[in-house]
């Protein structure tokens, strides 16, 4: 190797910021660079005299020492985590790889390369506490809520089933049974937004048809007093779709809101779906009659509650709930008019996702 | 008439569940308030319960485990789960629970599957 060369390494390892050291087999240092003394605070002249054993984390020791036994017998081994101890006592977090230095064949040392990952871990570590105390509060207003939910129905009930109850009064136990179960649905939303942030979906085929038809029941049972009039050119088995349990939650927020902001009796709601040519993708229209969404409202309907304008009212977290779902699946939403131009006509939310197949033979059935 | 067991942590759920039950037309022989005392009074139980309405999450032991054990006792206990948590419906269903509703539950719902679990 020429001399520049020489020097060309020498300053890549005094300029770096990771640490890097080279260890005799009884973990004597015989090389550390400048990052090593500078993260861990020694002077140039108190390396020479270390040992491995002095820097290492005492919990950490003997797996280390395992390490360093492997990389002397030959061994490379990458992505080591380690804790390292400063002069100073304070503990740095650390990944790198080790590899032996040899000379003829033979290991004479083991090198090392290591990162601070100190800040990451205590990121790492702030997001699990975070994770775990929100988890808590939402198991504990799932939990409890809903029981109070369920007694304030069950109790409500009763003046129902009571004989004696007057009639003119049911109308309002009746209205004050739809608040409590829109209490319940909201709790059930946020135990499923929670879990969307906590949990890995776990994925699955479903037939698109099935889907939605689960979620147009659910809304058929939410609005007794409206009639749905439901219109799709979609058939059972046509398309199956990759994702979870809360696929149904999509359709029937969609389906829901439809149905909520059309102030008609009868409520017109349609479902399309097309194949999006040499691709695996297909775009699901769902079309209602409602107020619409206006042009300035449309980019962020979607977005977290606390980001969206004021005027979106009404629609709570389903929206949010919906995209975060999507994403999940690495599908897309977006809403446009069901009448080019004129978003007064009513919504069209538009979605694209991946589908898995296809049977001819059910293709342009109605529902 | 169909004879009941209600197993729930939740005193102020006792009471109204057993009144709605009552007013449909049951009886509810007994009642407790965790997995463990549900054993415990099953098996003194004469005669047994056609059905036994058990929550999930009590203290002392919860329902799947108190379902496990009432089903190695008897294999044909019918046990439905009542309970806000449904992330445990398939752990129920696998313990040998004949069936999950999740709360809360309208009255309607609660005598159906009753209904269609005896029948």
């Amino acid at each position: 190797m020429k001399m520049e060369e020489k020097e060309l390494i020498l300053s890549l390892i005094e300029g770096t910021n990771d640490i890097i050291y080279s260890v005799i087999p009884d973990g004597t240092f015989e090389f550390v660079n400048r990052a090593w003394l500078e993260t861990l605070g020694y002077a140039d002249d108190e390396w020479e005299t270390m040992n491995l054993k002095d820097i290492v984390f005492p919990g950490h020791l003997k797996s280390h020492s395992e390490i360093l036994g492997q990389i002397l017998a030959g061994k490379k081994i990458a992505n080591i985590e380690v804790a390292f101890v400063t002069k100073s006592g304070s503990i740095i977090y650390a990944e790198g790889n080790m590899f032996p230095r040899t000379i003829d064949g033979n290991v004479v040392a083991a090198t090392g390369f290591y990162r601070d990952i100190s800040l990451r871990k205590e990121s790492e570590e702030n997001l699990s506490n975070q994770r775990a105390r929100t988890e808590f509060f939402v198991d504990l207003m799932v939990h409890d809520i809903t029981n109070i939910n369920q007694e304030i129905i069950s109790t409500l009930e009763l003046l129902l089933l009571d004989g004696e109850f007057p009639n003119r009064l049911k109308e309002l136990v009746d209205e004050a049974l739809v608040e409590v179960e829109r209490s319940s649905n909201l709790v059930d939303k946020v135990r499923k937004i929670s879990s969307l942030y906590s949990v890995t979906p776990q994925t699955e085929d479903y037939d698109l048809w099935t889907v939605i038809g689960d979620a147009l029941k659910k809304v058929k049972k939410d609005f007794p007093d409206k009639e749905i009039q439901f219109n799709t050119n979609i058939s059972e088995n046509q398309y199956s779709i990759s994702a979870d349990e809360y696929l149904v939650d999509v359709f029937y927020s969609l389906l829901h809101n439809s149905a909520k902001f059309d102030k008609s009796k009868t409520v017109d709601i349609e479902v399309q779906i097309s194949e999006i040519a040499h691709t695996p993708f297909i775009r699901v229209e769902v079309k209602d009659k409602g107020p619409g969404i206006p042009d300035e409202d449309k980019e962020s309907l979607f977005e977290k509650v606390s980001h969206r304008r004021e005027s979106i009212g009404g629609l709570g977290l389903s929206l949010s709930f919906v995209k975060m779902v999507l994403d999940n699946y690495g599908a897309y939403i977006s809403v446009e008019d069901r009448v080019a131009e004129d978003f007064s006509k009513g919504a069209n939310f538009v979605i694209l996702m991946r589908y898995n197949y296809q049977s001819e033979s059910t293709k342009d059935g109605e529902k | 008439m169909v004879t009941v067991m209600i197993v729930d942590d939740d005193i102020f759920l006792h009471k109204v569940l057993s009144r709605i039950l009552s007013i449909g037309g049951h009886k509810v022989l007994e009642q407790a308030y965790n997995g463990s005392e549900a054993i415990e009074k099953y098996v003194a139980m004469n005669p047994k319960p056609d059905i036994i309405l058990m929550d999930h999450r009590m203290p002392v032991m919860n329902g799947t485990t108190a379902t496990k054990e009432l089903i190695q006792l008897n294999p044909s206990v019918k046990i439905l789960f009542i309970s806000a948590d449904n992330t445990v419906e398939q752990e129920a269903i696998n313990a040998g629970a004949w069936g999950f509703l999740t709360k809360p539950i309208r009255s309607s719902g609660l005598f159906a599957a009753i209904e269609e679990c005896l029948s």
